[in-house]
């Protein structure tokens, strides 16, 4: 097999492996010996895509490594469902990436997200049971069966999501109150100049338990839609800045009327997307990097983190290595450029005498460790003054 | 797809945030450009070398638990960080579910940082790069 060729498969294998931990549960031992394996079978054909070769090739692959019986015994394994449930993101952020704005991601998912493409833990367990308990041939497979199943299942009805309003369903909340953050910021900054953090927090704070109350004690008129809860959540919010103008604003001349939003009840239109109303300084309009970190996962945490040190660009980067640049140019050097310890001492000092070598490796070697210790503590801290 | 790898797409691409069609496109790349190939590569290596403990041979749930990174990030979740979680994420005093807590605060698979506009509802997956950094984090270019 050429260079050239077993390069792709192995390409191929990785980010399998990648996604599915097939090495971690046992699909096989060595990924060389698995690309040597598929022999003749791997030549790309002349009439053949670089897709159709891919697929062709990795259903040859894994019915030589026996996937079948893999996948029956490896389903329900914390790691296999990661990669299904990873899976059924990218494919959900992509369905959502090319349709149309639903009315309930219109009125009630925060911006640049979307409810109605959401992977709850409960949607992805009801999904794996009705669709993916069978006997499945190969990853590929796997990929089909859940574009039909998404296909099915998606974009949640408003129906499907008020209803999880009304009993509380937090994975829902959590992004309703996301998408009120801005709005309470925009609604202050516009009615009382104000943006002080303190007093948008309070009101966003309580907007968000009063419009809990409401929905989930089903207070508002049944049946009861995505667009009433945000009209709902747009009177309090401006109620609220009222009572902030009487309060702390007390003295300064600043009419009610000249604010241009005149909605009681029913939202005004033209307050979505306006771009007064999102002003950049908002923190919650901020598009950063850490508002999308899960902060609960450990292996979230690490790929943000390594984006964030690879790339110089990256807003984080500067602070997370800052004080640290000479321990990362020898975390990179050892990693990436996979220079040994030994011969980054001898890069740096020369040869040395034996002893002295012993020493400065394990010196090395210490603050290689030390670094990234402190990088992990240090990016953990940078999302926490980020996140806002 | 003809232009190089950005490094977010790379990021997409190895945290796997992407379709298998998209990957499928990445790999096609990679497999003519050695330049992107080495960025892939590298951006591997670093991330297996950030690892916690990645040489060592231990059971997966063992190796977590006894990580750094998984040591300070609960100590920071469940003693300080419940504080903080709330704080940040969450407005004060909400009735919270405790069944369908974890994980649900944000999402990470719908983020495209270098479409954002102020006062706009969704993303445009078409936009390429820009070179607006001091404004908004541009450091992603989906390549289709
Ligand atoms: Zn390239």
């Amino acid at each position: 097999m050429s260079e050239k060729i077993s390069g792709d498969i192995l390409e191929w294998l990785t980010k399998e492996d990648e996604r599915f931990s097939l090495r971690k549960l046992g699909l096989y031992t060595d990924i060389n010996k698995a690309v040597e394996d598929l022999g003749s079978s791997a030549y790309r054909e002349a009439d053949e895509s670089y897709s159709e070769w891919k697929q062709r090739v990795l259903a040859h692959f894994y019915e030589q490594t026996g996937f079948s019986s893999f996948y029956s015994q490896n389903r329900g394994e914390k790691l296999f469902k990661r990669g299904i449930r990873s899976l059924l993101k990218a494919k959900l952020s992509d369905m959502f990436h090319h349709s149309e704005q639903t009315d309930t991601d219109k009125y009630i998912a925060p911006d640049h997200d979307t409810i109605s493409y959401s992977l709850s833990e409960e949607n992805f367990e009801r999904i794996s049971e009705e669709h993916l308990s069978g006997e499945i041939q190969d990853t590929l497979e796997i990929s089909s069966i859940c574009n039909s199943a998404l296909k099915q299942n998606y974009p949640l009805a408003e129906e499907y999501v008020i209803d999880h309003l009304q009993t509380n369903d937090s994975f829902y909340w959590e992004k309703v109150y996301l998408r009120l953050k801005p709005m309470v910021e925009g609604f202050s900054y516009q009615m009382s100049g104000s943006n002080a953090q303190d007093q948008t927090y309070d009101i966003w704070s309580d907007t968000c338990m009063i419009i809990n109350t409401a929905v989930t004690e089903k207070r508002l008129s049944q049946p009861c839609h995505a667009k009433d809860i945000i009209s709902y959540a747009v009177g309090i919010i401006k109620n609220k800045n009222r009572e902030l103008l009487k309060g702390i604003k007390k003295g300064r001349n600043i009419s009610l009327d000249q604010v241009s939003y005149k909605v009681e009840y029913s939202p005004d239109e033209n307050f979505f997307n306006r771009e007064e109303a999102a002003p950049q300084n908002f923190s919650s309009q901020n598009p950063t990097v850490t508002n999308y970190i899960d902060i609960t996962d450990e292996v979230d945490i690490r790929n943000h983190m390594v984006l964030a040190l690879y790339n110089e660009k990256h807003p984080l980067h500067q602070a997370l290595i800052s004080g640290y640049e000479e321990a990362v140019g020898l975390l990179f050097e050892h990693y990436i450029d996979g220079v040994s310890y030994d011969d980054i001492v001898i890069k740096r000092m020369g040869h040395l005498p034996e002893k002295e070598m012993i020493k400065n490796v394990a010196r090395v070697r210490q603050e290689v460790k030390r670094v990234k210790e402190r990088l992990i503590k240090r990016f953990i801290k940078l999302i926490k003054n980020d996140r806002r | 797809m003809s232009r190089h790898l950005d490094s977010h797409t790379i990021f997409r691409y190895v945290s796997n945030r992407m379709t298998p069609q998209d990957e499928t496109s990445v790999q096609e790349h990679i497999s003519e450009c050695s330049k992107c190939r080495a960025a892939v590569e590298k951006y591997r290596a670093l991330a297996a070398g950030l690892e916690p403990d990645a040489s060592r041979v231990q059971p997966r749930f063992r190796l977590i638990c006894k990580s750094t990174l998984f040591r300070v990030a609960a100590s920071l979740i469940i003693v300080g960080g419940i504080t903080f979680t709330i704080i940040n994420t969450r407005p004060k005093s909400l009735p919270i579910q405790s069944g369908h807590d974890s994980g649900a605060i944000l999402s990470t698979d719908t983020y495209q940082p270098e479409t954002y506009q102020p006062g706009t509802q969704k993303a445009d997956t078409t936009s390429t790069e820009s070179d607006t950094l001091a404004t908004a984090p541009v450091y992603y270019t989906p390549e289709k």
